[in-house]
């Protein structure tokens, strides 16, 4: 008997074919949009978030389409769920795994064989979530904007007839980074992940580090075109609920009224306390590490897809001059680093004003032999020493800059030698003084030593100025504008955390790990004007000791 | 927020400052290559009542370190490594604007260390001319000294030396020397200063010479290098009456004025061998002075106390075993004895100039302020009247590696 | 706590060594136990009055001890202290540049430049000025103390005998002026509000172990300063503390001898914070002396009525020190002690109290 039933089968499915097509074609006559006209529609969210699927397969297939019209990759495909039911696949080609969705999705619903016939419409739904496709993930649809948001994100939506509702999967297949060392902050020792473009892999690695079922995470998705996911994460019970409820107020005053958030920095600046500062107001990180350290200690991270880079609010200032192998390495040695770094900061900043200063206005301070060196130094160059120093610097600032932008080893090669031997070069020709090229190579050195690379930015910005105050009042003038800028910082917030937090008011307990580290088994409290509870890292008792005995 | 608002048109307005200043010109700058650094300065007397400065200025070109001297352009090798520059005027600081029609760069006295006066010039009183230092801003009190030449300050600045280049700085590194002897005594201006501000003490400072060079032969054979015909020397110390110039102090005098001030540092000391023939050397380690008076029967009394001296046997002429104790103790007797025949020589001397170098009257006012208050009036009478005894005490904790010295065979 | 300590430590700093040794000589050091012991009483007075009403000014309440018209009047008179103080620490601060550091640049420079920073400052608010000063406060003492170590090498300790050569009434005399510059700590009248409730009352200790700080630093000062320079220069100089940081001297390391200018920071940092704390109160007071709601607006005007004044007030530098030795203390002293206990004591007669709901800090 098998041959009758077979062409009973094929009857019957061509019939449900050819009432398909026709369905189609009368949905798409009904549709009064032209394809020209199609072609120049823009949709918002706004809108495809209020409008409900329909009941009728082939009208959603054709709003779809006319959303679609253009998106590449953009395919429905359409089967018959164990043959006879109608159904639909939307999907884009170049977001999802095709294999995934042929094996968990297409397979088990076209080859759907139970002993029950299966229903159309009522309850056909719940046998394709439960019973049919197996993916691990499925949820359901009851708009056209979710059902947009979902194939954008390399979901699969599955259309059914007669059915309002769609059932939408992850199914993402598009290539991503694989995890490698953090490029921008790397260490001796310690983890060498870092995150990736990948979101869901870097929530991962966060997890990864801080099982607790109290990491929690807040999703948003910024930008009106790119949609971009952002996760806040944090951990319950220690985080401050105001540092959270202020900067959740922050990030839904952006959602949709930017057209695209494509990196971190953009976060950065949109929701800085003082946007019009030069300092950095979010802690920006490549290492998961980092990022979980941060969250032990109350704050809050937020981690955006297609950056590597996550954010860290609020945070000190000290934070800038901590790198996470402090942490790691022997706190002697870390503290000593750190106290390098502080010293560091001062030269990169007023490095060159100070020179100028000093040899413009206070020769005095200066020991005979010193002094001599710098007036042999200084003969027959043209300017004077604040031009000099200003000349050089820039100089110094236009090699580096294009030593970014060549291929990289083309690049490195021209920064150093470049600047060895341009300097070595302009000092032959009497533009300028040796001393004066020594003086920028330190100060770029120690600009170098800063971890933070946004803070990095900053000193050579606020470099300038402060030479030029440097040649005009003298060390005075330098002192006005470091005192201008420490006034600046004072005033400084991140969230309402005030800059300066370890340092004033001072909570001898913050400065544990500020300039110097203590071991872990002293670092007993959280930061203070962190969290104002919760204050208990660790019992105070860990300072390891020999097991008392007789 | 209007306060924001305010708060960056004040940045504005120290920008407009900061523009502005740097367009005018800025008041206080000064080019550090336009500059000359003096090294010395001293001063002498002049025809009609004016003072001669002389200003000893290094080139700095000559002193480039490295391969500075070959690159930068204009250095001549040749160039002499420093120039005086000589001017005269009615005081000290029109002098320096004198300068002015001679040297090509503005002269800067913040590098200054030495303050030469000539003897002629410090026997009519140096009061005016140290007001000037004392008020300027750019000389620095601690880190200059005071100094009396009986040479012409000319001749003395102008003497060459192999080592040192400029002779001011000859001279400072002598004073730095000052440990190796007690042969002469360093002042500095702030220490100047303070002794002639103190009741009952009068100020002293160093004495530094032009002598001929006994290195340098009769006959010049060598044309390359040859020794030159003068050398510096700093010995003794000048003593002065108020802010005049009193009279000079030997080397032996200058030793006992150190050892009453409390300023020994070092030094030898030769005393008559304990066996009876030769002499024993002692190199001083430290040493305490002290100053203290008494009343007795209407007389002044001052006692100088020397202790805590710990000294070093460093030569003997002949042979002295040193495993006996009581042979240490004789030279340490004779030491105390030498130091106290020291301190005599300079008290006798300080009496007889009437320059109570030595503070005597300074402790009285500080242990008998009551009768002080009386005296203090007639203290330059008083003084030559006060009886000055001395007491030491030494040891001698070192003797280097031996105990014996050489052994001869008989 | 850390801005009382400030306040007067700024000023006092530069001129006190000198003033005390003219009167007191080598017993300058006598005088200043003397002088704080007083200034630990005009303290206290201020502190308690402070408590009394934590939640308002003296400007506030002034009126309503002594009757609207002397209130009003005794209010205009701590306006213009605060004020009178500001621009006296103007002054000063831009003498002692010219002196040493800026000699042909006009004072005017000087002065715009320090105010010009006071005024940001006041712009971010009292709290920012707080951590400012936490920040620079210590460093200062700090290198204060660092001055003097460097020094105690020169320190000859004869120069501080005889004592008591001329009888104690020196010693009182010297004691005089810094008494009134200990009196300073009386800007807490202004400030008592802000100040947080839970800290309100321990502000008496918190005030004396200022006066207590202070007390140490100053008498550091004036004992390396008589020390090395004997008690007679030690009187003649203009800026004793100056000469100090000149007169240090390493031998072995000469890169240090003439590092005065790097103490510069720290006197410009204080003195900042010493302008910009009697400028906040002086223009708070005056606004609330004028009923406005903030005070914000006075903040630029003010600031160039002070400057002009600075300019104007003084003819030259001796002018200013020797106002400041001889009229300055009195006058203050006026207004610290004398006004302030009465006040105080008119209040407690009067049994006056503050307002239900006013107290406490915001």
């Amino acid at each position: 008997m098998p041959k009758r039933k077979r062409r009973l089968v094929t009857r019957r499915l061509s019939e449900i074919l050819r009432e398909a097509q026709q369905k189609r074609n009368a949905a798409e006559d009904e549709s009064t949009v032209s394809a020209d006209e199609a072609v120049n529609e823009t949709y918002h969210y706004d809108q495809l978030d209020q409008m409900p699927l329909s009941a009728s397969l082939a009208q959603n297939i054709a709003v779809l389409k006319r959303v679609f019209v253009d998106s590449p990759g953009f395919n429905v495909r359409e089967f018959l769920i164990a043959g006879k039911i109608p159904a639909a696949a939307a999907f884009v080609e170049g977001m999802v795994d095709t294999l995934l969705v042929s094996a968990n999705i297409l397979r088990p619903l076209m080859h759907y064989t139970r002993d029950e016939p299966v229903p159309q419409g009522k309850g056909l739904l719940e046998i394709v979530q439960f019973a049919g496709i197996t993916t691990a993930a499925v949820r359901t649809r009851d708009t056209i904007g979710e059902i947009v948001r979902d194939v954008l994100e390399g979901g699969v939506v599955l259309l059914l007839d007669q059915e309002s509702r769609a059932l939408s999967t992850e199914v993402a297949g598009f290539q991503t980074r694989s995890i490698e060392e953090p490029v921008s902050e790397s260490v001796v020792r310690g983890p060498r992940e870092g995150f990736t473009e990948s979101l869901a892999d870097g929530l991962s690695l966060v997890q990864r580090r801080l099982k607790s079922p109290n990491l929690a995470v807040e999703n948003h998705f910024l930008g009106r075109e790119t949609h971009t996911q952002v996760s806040v994460l944090y951990i319950k019970g220690l985080v401050n609920p105001e540092h959270l409820a202020e900067l959740n107020r922050r990030l839904k005053r952006i959602s949709n009224n930017i057209d695209g958030v494509l990196e971190s920095s953009y976060l950065e600046e949109m929701i800085a306390d003082q946007p019009l500062s030069p300092f950095p107001q979010a802690l920006n990180t490549e290492r998961p590490d980092r990022v979980a350290a941060a969250l032990l200690e109350g704050r809050i991270a937020i981690l955006l897809e297609n950056t590597p880079f996550a954010l860290v609010v609020p945070f000190e200032f000290q934070a800038l001059m901590h790198a996470s192998e402090d942490y790691y390495q022997n706190y002697w040695f870390a503290t000593a680093i750190r106290i390098l770094r502080y010293v560091s900061l001062i030269i990169a900043l007023i490095g060159p004003a100070v020179y100028v200063a000093i040899t413009t206005f206070h020769q005095e301070m200066l020991p005979e032999a010193l002094l001599f060196q710098v007036v042999a130094a200084r003969q027959g160059v043209p300017f004077p020493a604040v031009i000099e120093m200003l000349l050089i610097d820039y100089a110094f600032e236009l090699l580096r800059e294009a030593g970014i932008r060549l291929p990289r080893p083309v690049g490195q090669a021209v920064s150093i030698i470049g600047a060895l031997v341009i300097g070595q070069a302009a000092i032959q020709a009497g533009l300028t003084s040796p001393l004066a090229v020594i003086i920028v190579a330190i100060t770029g050195i120690a600009s170098f030593v800063v971890p933070a690379f946004s803070m990095a930015f900053t000193l050579r910005l606020i470099r300038f100025p402060l030479t030029i105050l440097g040649g005009i009042l003298g060390l005075y003038g330098v002192i006005a504008g470091v005192l201008a800028i420490v006034i600046h910082m004072a005033g400084l917030r991140t969230l309402g955390l005030p800059y300066f937090g370890g340092f004033a008011p001072q909570h001898v307990s913050d400065l544990k790990d500020s300039i110097v580290r203590f071991p872990w088994w002293a670092m007993r409290g959280r930061p203070h004007e962190l969290s104002k509870r919760n204050q208990q890292r660790q019992t105070p008792d860990l300072k390891p000791r020999p097991e008392g005995g007789r | 927020m209007a306060g924001n608002r305010i708060a960056r048109f004040c940045l504005f307005i120290i920008a407009l400052l900061v523009i502005g200043g740097s367009m005018g010109g800025c008041w206080d700058k000064r080019e550090a290559e336009d500059m000359g650094y003096v090294r010395a300065t001293a001063l002498n007397s002049a025809p009609s009542g004016k003072v001669l400065l002389l200003a000893q200025v290094p080139n700095p070109a000559t002193f480039a370190g490295g391969g500075m001297a070959a690159i930068t352009p204009g250095a001549s090798q040749d160039a002499k490594a420093y120039r005086n520059f000589e001017a005269e005027g009615s005081t000290v600081f029109e002098a320096i604007r004198q300068l002015a029609i001679q040297a090509p760069r503005r002269l800067f006295w913040a590098q200054n260390t030495l303050i030469i006066f000539s003897e002629g010039l410090a026997r009519q009183g140096i009061e005016g001319h140290l007001d000037f230092f004392e008020r300027s801003v750019e000389i620095r009190r601690r880190l200059n000294h005071v100094l009396v030449t009986p040479n012409d300050p000319r001749v003395l600045l102008d003497v060459p030396a192999p080592h040192e280049t400029v002779p001011g700085g000859r001279i400072e590194r002598i004073i730095m020397q000052e440990q190796q002897t007690s042969r002469f005594a360093v002042v500095s201006l702030s220490a100047f200063l303070r002794m002639l501000a103190t009741e009952g003490q009068d100020a002293y400072c160093g004495v530094v010479r032009a002598q001929k060079n006994p290195a340098r032969p009769a006959l010049v054979q060598q044309v390359n290098a040859p020794e030159p015909a003068l050398t510096i020397e700093m010995s003794g110390a000048a003593a002065f009456r108020g802010t005049r110039f009193a009279g000079y102090l030997t080397e032996r005098e200058t030793q006992g004025l150190l050892w009453a001030r409390n300023e020994i540092r070092g030094g030898p000391v030769t005393v008559p061998s304990p066996s009876g023939t030769g002499r024993v050397t002692l190199d001083i380690l430290r040493g305490k002075g002290r100053i203290i008076p008494a009343i007795q029967d209407g007389r002044l009394l001052a006692t100088v106390e020397i202790t805590d001296v710990v000294a070093e046997l460093v030569q003997s002429e002949a042979p002295l075993d040193l495993t006996r104790s009581e042979v240490l103790r004789t030279l340490e007797h004779a030491l105390a004895r030498e130091i106290e025949r020291e301190v005599i020589a300079a008290a006798n001397k300080s009496q007889a100039l009437g320059a109570d170098v030595l503070g005597v009257g300074a402790a009285f006012h500080r242990k008998l302020p009551r009768e002080w208050r009386e005296i203090k009036e007639n203290w330059p009478e008083i003084f030559p009247t006060v009886e000055i005894t001395a007491s030491a005490e030494a040891t001698i904790r070192r003797m280097g590696f031996t105990l014996k010295g050489i052994t001869i065979k008989d | 706590m850390n801005y009382a300590i400030s306040i007067v430590l700024a000023t006092a700093i530069l001129f006190v060594p000198s003033i005390t040794a003219e009167h007191a000589r080598q017993d300058a050091w006598l005088s200043l136990p003397l002088a704080s012991a007083f200034g630990a009483l005009v303290t206290y007075i201020a502190v308690r009055l402070a408590l009394r009403f934590p939640g308002e000014t003296v400007v506030q309440y002034t009126p309503r001890v002594l009757g609207p018209v002397i209130g009003k009047l005794v209010g205009f008179i701590y306006v213009y202290y605060y004020l009178f103080v500001a621009y006296f620490v103007q002054r000063e601060f831009s003498e002692l540049m010219n002196a040493a550091y800026l000699e042909r640049t006009p004072m005017i420079v000087i002065i715009i430049v320090l105010t010009a920073l006071a005024v940001y400052l006041l712009y971010q608010g009292l709290e920012v000025l707080c951590r400012v000063n936490t920040v620079v406060l210590w460093s200062m003492i700090g290198a204060i103390f660092l001055i003097v170590m460097f020094g105690i090498k020169e320190v000859r300790l004869e120069e501080f005998l005889p004592v008591l050569d001329n009888g104690p009434g020196p010693v009182i005399l010297g004691a005089v002026a810094p008494g009134s510059w200990f009196g300073e700590t009386t800007v807490i009248l202004m400030l008592m509000p802000f100040i947080l409730a839970t800290d309100q009352p321990r502000m008496v200790k918190f005030n004396l172990l200022a006066v207590l700080i202070l007390f140490l630093v100053l008498q550091m000062i004036v004992v390396a300063a008589v020390g090395q320079f004997g008690a007679e220069q030690a009187a003649t100089k203009l800026f004793p503390t100056l000469a100090l940081a000149r007169h240090v001297d390493i031998p072995e390391l000469p890169i240090f001898s003439r590092q005065d200018a790097v103490f510069m920071v720290f006197w410009v940092a204080g003195m900042l914070f010493k302008l910009t704390t009697f400028f906040y109160a002086g223009t708070l007071a005056l606004a609330q002396w004028l009923n406005l709601k903030d005070y914000r607006p006075l903040i630029l005007p003010l600031a160039v009525v002070i400057t002009a004044l600075s300019f104007h007030a003084w003819i030259d530098i001796a002018e200013l020190k020797s106002f400041s030795g001889e009229v300055f203390p009195f006058a203050i002293s006026f207004v610290q002690f004398f006004l302030t206990g009465l006040i105080l004591a008119v209040a407690v007669f009067r049994g006056i109290r503050p307002q239900p709901g006013k107290g406490g800090g915001t």
